[in-house]
């Protein structure tokens, strides 16, 4: 059964917007074996997060704000990212449709 | 007006420092820096380590200016805890404060502190002709947030020791910008013994951009802010690597950076690995170490690592923004 589309809203990092496919990120340690090309979702950024994110179609973060580390690197990768988004972890499950709207920080899950 | 600031210069910089202090915590995520499962100051910031900078400071050792000036800022506001924990008076307070900023000072062309500003350092790299490179290179893009994770994973969360990031220049076209990141010290071979294989890098490197748009802003640390698409807005970029015997050349072949990045990534999981490897005392001891290191830095001194550095709990500093904000808000240390 198709969930009923959610929006959470965050605060956008990068002013760029792409859709894909959702892949939670418990451990970014992991980062070699992760699949490339997804919207990664994570809690908070540590520095091998980068070596993720190089890799990701977009990236959103439960905590931080425009200034965070996460957010910084980024916008040097150019990677569309929201972060300071409540209840990512909660809603977004891996294998989702997520779209990242770069313009309003919001997150489509879903539909 | 005191004698000590007749001109009125430090009240106004510490002004503009408390409301840099509380746009950035609005912004940033003090409540989780890394490394994690950290949140206590304890004595990586106590009173050993201001006592130690002052010792540098005292001795007139601080440098007339340095190529990280961001550094010193945040020496500056580590260091709101030691000086509480170490009772110091007023003037003491007040004597430590003036002189880091006094330096960040001499090292910009523009105000000390950055609240949504301009943040130019006295000597920006000027590219020669032949080392633009016209358009978007993925590789340069790559290079700046992985010597910025690095950097991060090298000196905790206060990465500045091994970046700056500054801007905007003026171009000779309307409309157009250039900002620059510097990457420096990134092989910090005594604060980290662990760590066998080291990459070859130059001992700085400068990453020129220029925008297809003027204005930027910058907050306290320097962090830039574009409200566009920086990857689209570029019109071309330059780097510029510095060797250690003070020589500057274009680097034109992408393939070199690439080869950076690949020594960066291998490096940045090192450091990595080994931080998930210790424990809180021995993260804090190594967070110490990397306090003194900032300080050498600004100095003409270098300060010995502690390595054994006594550890105490110490207090956490996590909270609410108005938490944060007023408890690194210097003014109340000299007040």
């Amino acid at each position: 059964m198709t969930r009923a589309p959610v929006v959470l809203r965050g605060r956008r990092a990068v002013a760029a917007s792409t859709t894909g496919v959702a892949l939670v990120v418990e451990d970014f340690r992991a980062w070699r074996s992760l699949p490339p090309g997804r919207i990664v979702v994570a809690r908070h950024a540590t520095p091998d997060a980068v070596l993720v994110m190089e890799r990701a179609r977009g990236v959103v973060f439960e905590v931080g704000g425009v200034a965070a580390h996460a957010a910084i690197i980024a916008r040097e990768l150019g990677v569309p990212c929201v972060v300071g988004v409540e209840h990512a972890l909660a809603t977004i499950r891996d294998g989702d449709r997520v779209h990242i709207d770069g313009m309003t920080g919001e997150v489509h899950v879903g539909g | 007006m005191s004698a000590v600031d007749s001109d009125n210069w430090l009240a106004t910089t510490l002004d503009g420092y408390a409301a840099g202090v509380r746009w950035v915590i609005e912004r940033k995520d003090f409540n989780a820096f890394w490394p994690v499962g950290l949140p206590r100051a304890g004595t990586a910031m106590g009173d050993l380590l201001v006592t130690q900078v002052e010792e540098v400071i005292t001795a007139n050792a601080l440098r007339a200016t340095v190529a990280n000036p961001t550094a010193a800022l945040l020496l500056l506001f580590f260091s709101t805890h030691g000086m509480r924990v170490a009772g110091w008076s007023r003037e003491r307070r007040l004597h430590y404060a003036q002189a880091l900023l006094a330096l960040v000072r001499a090292s910009k062309t523009t105000p000390v502190v950055d609240p949504d500003g301009r943040h130019c350092l006295l000597d920006p790299p000027e590219p020669w002709g032949d080392a633009w490179l016209e358009g978007f290179h993925q590789e340069a893009n790559v290079f700046c947030a992985l010597s910025w994770a690095t950097a991060e994973a090298l000196y905790f969360c206060n990465h500045r020791i091994g970046t700056e990031r500054h801007g905007p220049y003026a171009t000779a076209g309307d409309g157009q910008m250039r900002m620059v990141r510097s990457v420096h010290d990134l092989r910090p071979v005594e604060l980290w013994p662990e760590i066998e294989e080291w990459p070859e890098l130059p001992a700085r490197v400068d990453v020129v951009f220029e925008y297809d748009r003027a204005g930027a802003r910058f907050d306290l640390f320097a962090n830039p802010l574009f409200d566009f698409d920086s990857h689209a807005a570029t019109q071309r970029l330059a780097i510029l690597a510095h060797t250690t015997d003070g020589r500057c050349e274009a680097v034109r072949d992408l393939t070199v950076v690439a080869g950076w990045n690949d020594a960066l990534r291998g490096l940045l999981t090192r450091v990595v690995e080994q931080v998930d490897a210790m424990d809180e005392r021995a993260r804090i001891g190594r967070l110490h170490d990397v306090m003194l290191h900032a300080a050498s830095g600004l100095s003409e001194r270098r300060l010995p690592l502690a390595r054994q550095a006594p550890v105490s709990v110490g207090i956490e500093v996590r909270g609410s923004v108005e938490q944060l904000a007023a408890y690194y808000d210097f003014r109340s240390e000299v007040a």
